[in-house]
């Protein structure tokens, strides 16, 4: 295959699922510099095996899988985990209003607690998990592969990518309500230190 | 019940709800503008293949041959095409019309604009919607061709994600077996394939296949606000 046949399938194939990839990048990583870094370095990629892509195949799978192995790559490259900046730590007002999520018993109606999260929160729920969870729900649950594709792009057994899922989605929710408590925590503080506040000026 | 048991069912609850929470995510809006730019910058777009390119190693004779044999096959497609049998869109060759889109559209920025581009390549073309969703604004157009059907598509960005509606002639194109779903008298056919979901309708003479990686009842939803 030629470049000229080359860039135009890319163009074809790949350039619609750009979307995706991004999209997943900014769940992986924890800013938008570096999603777009890794999204550019894994369509670049994507562009020079494009002749290794079988029609008819899950085009999103496989750059799914080409994600992936860039984002292990880098990670590894990385000596260090990247450091949370203290501009992501956004006060959402919304969160301040919601019921206490940290509460166990809430998530007797799990539905109705979940609707409570942002896709904000949940994202970052996400980005604690161990990377092969991680990557289990984004696949599984977020893309919606079934598990033998997601399989396929974690390179291990069926069996592996079920048993990750349960765990998986038990960890996030750990980590929801972990992130609950904090906010919880924080807003009693904050709820504190304004009625101290107000105590000084009586 | 058990405590066990009880234990047991609000776990499979909680799993299902999380799998259901994170589903959202996948329509969670992303600002593409830079990485467009970025990756245009690194593989530049192809240019339109030029027939004078393509035939410049041929003499003036051969070249004149080739153009009238090329221009009487043509002409049979299109009479073929024209009193065949309607084409099927299945969900499979739908899927690889939107994911096209991309890469085969002109960029528009309104539906006159689209609809004006599209008329000049297809004259008797049935039509673009004369209204979109508020906020939804098309920003690519291009004329397909279904087993010799033209259908004009139009691509939609949708809060970040793409949506592409093709209108054919409602004679042309037959709608594949699929789930159903009557929403106002209007029937729905709802298909999906390749991570894309994509509802199907007739309204007149129109034929229209509205396609997007959005989940299928905010396709449908979309579908039904679509002014026609």
């Amino acid at each position: 295959m030629d470049v000229t046949d080359a860039t135009r399938r890319f163009y074809q194939v790949v350039w619609p699922q750009m979307d995706v990839v991004l999209r997943y990048a900014q769940m992986l990583t924890r800013s938008s510099a570096e999603a777009e870094d890794l999204s550019q370095e894994t369509l670049l990629k994507a562009f020079r095996a494009i002749e290794k892509f079988e029609p008819g195949t899950n085009v999103r799978a496989w750059l799914m899988t080409i994600l992936r192995r860039t984002h292990v790559d880098r990670v590894r490259a990385s000596a260090a985990r990247p450091s949370v900046s203290l501009d992501t730590l956004v006060f959402d007002p919304a969160t301040a209003e919601r019921p206490e999520p940290s509460d166990p018993s809430a998530w007797r109606d799990a539905d109705a607690m979940l609707q409570q999260f942002s896709d904000q929160s949940v994202i970052d729920a996400l980005r604690e998990l161990p990377d092969d969870m991680r990557w289990t729900l984004l696949l599984v649950d977020v893309e919606g592969l079934d598990i033998a594709e997601a399989a396929t792009v974690l390179e291990v057994a069926p069996g592996t990518v079920k048993s990750r899922c349960h765990r998986a989605r038990a960890l996030l929710k750990t980590r929801l309500q972990a992130n609950a408590g904090e906010s919880d925590q924080i807003k009693r503080a904050t709820n504190a230190g304004r009625g101290g506040q107000r105590d000084q000026h009586d | 019940m058990t405590d066990a048991n009880e234990h047991d069912l609000l776990d499979e609850q909680t799993d299902r709800a999380i799998a259901a929470r994170l589903g959202k995510l996948r329509s969670t809006p992303v600002d593409l503008a830079r990485l467009r730019t970025a990756i245009e910058r690194e593989v530049p777009r192809p240019e339109p293949a030029h027939g004078r390119r393509r035939l410049g190693w041929l003499s003036p004779l051969r070249a004149i041959a080739a153009t009238l044999l090329v221009a009487a096959i043509a002409t049979i497609a299109v009479v073929i095409a024209t009193t065949g049998r309607p084409a099927l869109a299945s969900a499979d060759r739908m899927a690889e019309v939107h994911m096209s889109m991309g890469s085969m559209s002109r960029t528009v920025s309104s539906l006159e604009e689209a609809e004006k581009a599209l008329r000049a390549e297809w004259p008797q073309q049935p039509g673009l919607p004369s209204g979109l969703p508020a906020d939804d604004k098309p920003m690519a157009c291009c004329i397909h061709n279904l087993d010799g059907k033209q259908m004009s598509c139009v691509a939609v960005d949708l809060a970040g994600t793409r949506v592409s509606i093709a209108v054919g002639r409602a004679d042309d194109f037959k709608i594949p077996p699929g789930s159903r779903r009557t929403i106002d008298d209007h029937e729905y056919v709802i298909d999906s394939a390749q991570g894309i979901n994509m509802v199907m309708t007739k309204r007149g003479v129109r034929w229209i296949c509205v396609m997007s990686a959005l989940p299928i009842d905010e396709l449908v939803t979309f579908t039904e606000k679509v002014v026609w």
